[in-house]
């Protein structure tokens, strides 16, 4: 207590200078830095609101959007197409803001058709009449040994706060590695995951590598995926003198290690198109943004 | 006096909170640097590096002084930045207006890294001020998940921070 005290005192002695002792956050620190959702709201308020929609759709299509400006994307998507009179887009955008924030809650001051669609999907939610996630992926041919192998898959209605990835490890190996699965830019619903190459060695004799795709929520929940821990697929990497060409299938591998088996039998997202390349440069990059932050002392 | 009375008691309870770390899988990606406010009035630009055999490597060790005179060349990645600008040692000017600032920087895909952030003085030729050490598991292709960074540790030392390109 005493030393409390003689804190809180030898605080209040430090002058108070012009300055706030706590700088503002940086604006794109509290996730709402996008350009589009300003411009957005100001042709909202105008009354713009073709203009608004698209510019919203704008914001979504940008590459690195971050959960919470999704969240108010979405949320200007609804009101916008509302006072445009599209319910169906109202509603979808309604449900993706529901899926990142089960909990939001419209402000009191909103339209009443408004509160009342909001209130009817949360409803929906509760009874599970969304749609689910849907992930369209293929299975990985047998790639080229010591090259990365890119995969692309397409996901639909993914939530908010989900993450798709790609799970393997070389058979025999106790745990599986991942890589996540990035939306490429311009297209919402594409996605692509990359192992990398010193994961795919040439060695002198060939080796299996078993895999699975899943797309889970913020609770680690699966919401879609293909293969599993317990029956991923396979595919096998081969000496670098034997290597065949990457749609070559093994004779040797057993039946039921065949992936084309666990695509009909076991994946929850059926159809659809993916495809694997296998990057010709190993020199891949990724990117690490840092933040540099001052805390006031 | 009241808010005088607030605004030092929220500084107690900051200054308490310094140190602490946390995980934040859940954003989007990156890395804090902690500074103290003394020491940013004298930062002039951040250096930052990346070496290889991050396990082998001793945080401690690489953090009582400036990177150059401790690994050679071979040891460092090439980095790029935003502007494809490309070197073994990347300098970001400061610029702290806001409080924070956003570097970003393309490391080789790979693991097992060491990811040091030097922090310099804007004194010609530049001093080193201290430095953030941290261990980079991986890094894959695009955007990486989330790792936040050791706070910064003051530790100015008499050296010449400058790094062979």
């Amino acid at each position: 207590m005493r030393v409390g005290v003689c804190i809180l005192g030898v605080a209040l002695a430090v002058p108070s200078s012009a300055r706030p002792l706590f700088p503002p956050p940086h604006f794109s620190q509290i996730g709402l830095a996008s350009p589009e959702i300003a411009q957005a709201r100001a042709q909202l308020d105008a009354g713009e609101f073709e203009a608004a929609l698209k510019t919203v759709q704008a914001g979504l299509d940008a590459p690195d959007v971050t959960d919470d400006q999704l969240v108010e994307l979405y949320r200007l998507q609804g009101l916008t197409a509302l006072y445009l009179g599209d319910e169906t887009l109202a509603r979808a955008a309604y449900e993706k803001l529901l899926q990142a924030r089960p909990d939001f809650e419209l402000a009191r001051s909103a339209p009443p058709k408004i509160r009342a669609l909001f209130a009817k999907l949360k409803e929906d939610i509760k009874s599970r009449r969304l749609r689910p996630v849907t992930l369209e992926v293929d299975p990985i041919p047998d790639p080229t040994p010591g090259e990365p192998v890119v995969v692309t898959a397409t996901i639909q209605d993914m939530a908010l706060g989900a993450r798709a990835r790609l799970f393997y490890r070389r058979v025999g190996a106790q745990g599986f590695n991942s890589v996540d699965f990035s939306r490429e830019r311009g297209a919402p619903e594409h996605y692509r995951a990359t192992v990398p190459a010193y994961e795919l060695p040439a060695e002198p004799t060939s080796y299996e590598v078993e895999y699975y795709f899943e797309v889970a929520d913020a609770a680690q929940r699966r919401l879609a995926g293909r293969g599993d821990s317990y029956q991923p697929l396979v595919f096998q990497v081969m000496p670098r003198a034997v290597a065949a060409p990457a749609v070559a299938e093994d004779t040797s591998r057993p039946w039921y290690k065949s992936p084309w088996l666990w695509v009909a039998v076991g994946a929850v997202a059926i159809g659809g198109t993916a495809g694997v390349v296998a990057l010709s440069s190993s020199g891949e990059r990724g990117r690490v943004p840092i933040t540099v932050r001052v805390d006031p002392q | 006096m009241s808010k005088r009375l607030f605004l030092s008691a929220a500084l107690c309870l900051g200054l308490a909170a310094c140190g602490s770390e946390s995980l934040d899988e859940g954003a989007n990606l990156g890395m804090e640097l902690r500074v103290s406010a003394s020491a940013a009035s004298q930062l002039g630009a951040f250096q930052v590096v990346v070496l290889k055999d991050g396990s082998r490597r001793s945080c401690a060790d690489l953090q009582r002084t400036c990177l150059a005179g401790q690994v050679t060349s071979d040891a460092l990645l090439m980095l790029t930045n935003g502007a494809g600008h490309q070197a073994r040692a990347l300098r970001f000017p400061v610029n702290l207006e806001s409080a924070s600032q956003a570097l970003e920087v393309d490391v080789p895909v790979g693991r097992d890294y060491a990811l040091v952030i030097e922090a310099l003085s804007s004194d010609s030729p530049p001093r080193f001020l201290g430095s953030s050490c941290n261990y980079l598991r991986e890094v894959n292709a695009g955007r990486n998940a989330t790792l936040v960074a050791a706070p910064l540790t003051l530790a100015a030392q008499d050296c010449d921070p400058t790094l062979a390109p």
